[in-house]
């Protein structure tokens, strides 16, 4: 479903992300995992089309989506939920959910739309008139998740899942997007990797831009190395 | 106590006019991060399409007045076509660009209209005698409605529609808008079309009562910007309250103190507003 092949990205004259390669096939949740300044953020943000790969090739069923700028990866059907959520404060919740359907197929199912995601998120419900800048950190994840999920994506991408998060919201929405990764392929980065792992089928190593590891998550968690490198807390 | 009425209501009159235009500037400013210094000069180009529809080619004034501001919309798409959009990222550049714009056209209009005054006639005529108190002007009391509409309609427009959300997403956060499907440069066009079109509409509201100039358009970008930063730069609202805040203050200074300091009671009011509040009455610190 998105093929990455050895896309170099430069932001100015840094070379951040070196020569990565990934590849999710339809209905996979895969995680990605690093440090910070791994080049998480910079991955989700070249395949949205946010910034753009110098080399190398991005393929969405098929289609090469490397040059197209992000209004029009959208309309084919990928969103993502940004780092640090970026609701548009200011509008109400319900306006922003409207947003996030802005495309033309999206804006058809507005109405199936906006019911499935306020029963996925039950706190949105009783919110949709309220500025989403006056919810707590949780919600406004929801609402950034619940965005994205108004276009209808077959592809979700998620940075930063519960980063700022309370176990128990992180709880919450981890259970939502389990239901919404029974008919979407999932991209999910996160610090938290205890719990990523076990929502996840395979995961992604990333360190100073680039892969150094990838596998199932079973055997990732069985790995000596990275246990102590990046599981054990 | 009748005078002060009578002060009170052309401040009012004129000030809502003064929203009309400076939500132009604010919407641009908003969507696009551009100063328009050439924005009065859009208001003075639908002064003289209205003139000139009207007596050169005979159309009603009002539809002259609807065909002039439409006009202007036009110019605006073309302005932002061909010089704005390659000034995108640089503010500096698109400063530079609309000011050098507004005096060719200052240079133009005075080539091509001369320096005298022109202006479409009335739309209606005559005096209404208000709260029976004194008697104003029509074309004024219509003017003053014709903003209300339109400055309605506006808001409208953003609150309800896909329009609506599209711009205030885009001054929000640009690049998530843009996620959502959203395509900027569409969205700048368009908006720069309606806030040159919001200065057209001004203008061809306020010729009939204050004929066109070339050069009084210098006046009116002015007044916008002042408005505009009273109200909190980019801020809807903050337009009309700093609009009707600034007409109405201007003509009980020019009543009571004196009408030679016109311009300057717009700075007074502007410079101790920002002491008080320095990001403008409904201006939000930004990030
Ligand atoms: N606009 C920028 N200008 C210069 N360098 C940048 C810019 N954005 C990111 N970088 C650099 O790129 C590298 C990768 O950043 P990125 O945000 O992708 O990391 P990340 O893995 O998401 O980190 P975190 O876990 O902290 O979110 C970092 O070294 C960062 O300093
Ligand atoms: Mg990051």
């Amino acid at each position: 479903m998105l093929g990455i092949e050895k896309i170099d990205v430069f932001i100015g004259e840094h070379h951040i992300l070196r020569s990565v390669s990934l590849e999710l096939t339809g209905g996979e949740k895969v995680a990605v995992l690093g440090a910070n300044g791994a080049g998480k953020t910079t991955l989700i943000r070249t395949v949205v089309g946010l910034e753009k790969p110098r080399s190398g090739r991005i393929a969405f069923d098929g289609r090469d989506i490397g040059g197209l700028p992000p209004y029009e990866i959208s309309r084919l059907g990928i969103a993502c939920v940004p780092e640090g959520r970026r609701p548009f404060g200011d509008m109400a919740v319900m306006d922003n959910l409207r947003m996030g359907a802005y495309n033309p197929a999206a804006r058809k199912s507005l109405k199936e739309s906006l019911a499935e995601v306020t029963a996925l998120f039950p706190a949105l419900h009783e919110r949709l008139h309220q500025p989403a800048e006056t919810l707590s950190g949780g919600e406004q994840q929801m609402l950034a998740i619940g965005r994205a999920l108004m276009s209808r994506p077959q592809l979700l991408l998620v940075d930063e899942l519960s980063l700022g998060l309370a176990p128990l919201v992180v709880k919450e929405i981890y259970r939502a997007l389990r239901l919404v990764g029974e008919t979407r392929t999932l991209l999910i980065v996160e610090q938290n990797v205890n719990q990523v792992l076990r929502h996840t089928d395979r995961a992604y190593l990333m360190q100073t831009g680039t892969i150094i590891r990838s596998g199932p998550c079973v055997e990732l968690m069985a790995d000596e190395d990275i246990v102590k490198a990046y599981l054990a807390h | 106590m009748t005078d002060f009425l009578l002060y009170l209501t052309n401040g009012l009159v004129m000030g809502i006019i003064y929203a009309l235009f400076a939500l132009g500037v604010a919407l641009i400013v908003g969507i696009m991060n551009v100063v328009n210094f050439a924005h009065g000069e859009l208001y003075v180009l639908a002064g003289y399409f209205s003139a000139l529809f009207a007596s050169a080619l005979g159309m009603h004034p009002a539809l002259a007045m609807i065909m002039a501001t439409l006009c202007v919309f036009v110019v605006g798409l073309i302005v932002e076509r061909t010089l704005i959009r390659p000034t995108y990222g640089n503010e500096m550049y698109s400063l530079i660009v609309t000011f050098i714009l507004s005096i060719v056209l200052q240079n133009g209009y005075l080539l091509i209209f001369g320096p005298y005054p022109r202006k479409p006639p009335n739309l209606v005529t005559g005096a209404t005698n208000v709260f029976s108190l004194f008697m104003y002007g029509n074309q004024r009391l219509l003017g003053f409605a014709l903003a209300l509409v339109m400055i309605v309609c506006f808001f409208a427009l953003i609150r309800y529609t896909w329009f609506g959300r599209v711009v205030r997403s885009v001054s929000i956060d640009r690049d998530m808008a843009s996620l959502m499907g959203v395509n900027p440069q569409r969205v700048n066009l368009l908006a720069f079309g309606l806030g040159c079109a919001l200065a057209g509409a001004a203008g061809v509201i306020l010729t009939p009562i204050f004929p066109v100039t070339p050069t009084i358009g210098v006046g009116v970008s002015l007044t916008a910007f002042v408005v505009v930063v009273l109200g909190g730069m980019g801020s809807f609202a903050g337009c009309v309250v700093g609009g009707i805040l600034l007409g109405v203050m201007e003509n009980l200074g020019a009543a009571y103190i004196s009408s030679a300091y016109k311009q300057l009671f717009g700075f007074i009011i502007l410079i101790s507003a920002l002491f008080l509040r320095p990001a403008g009455l409904f201006g939000r610190k930004r990030a």
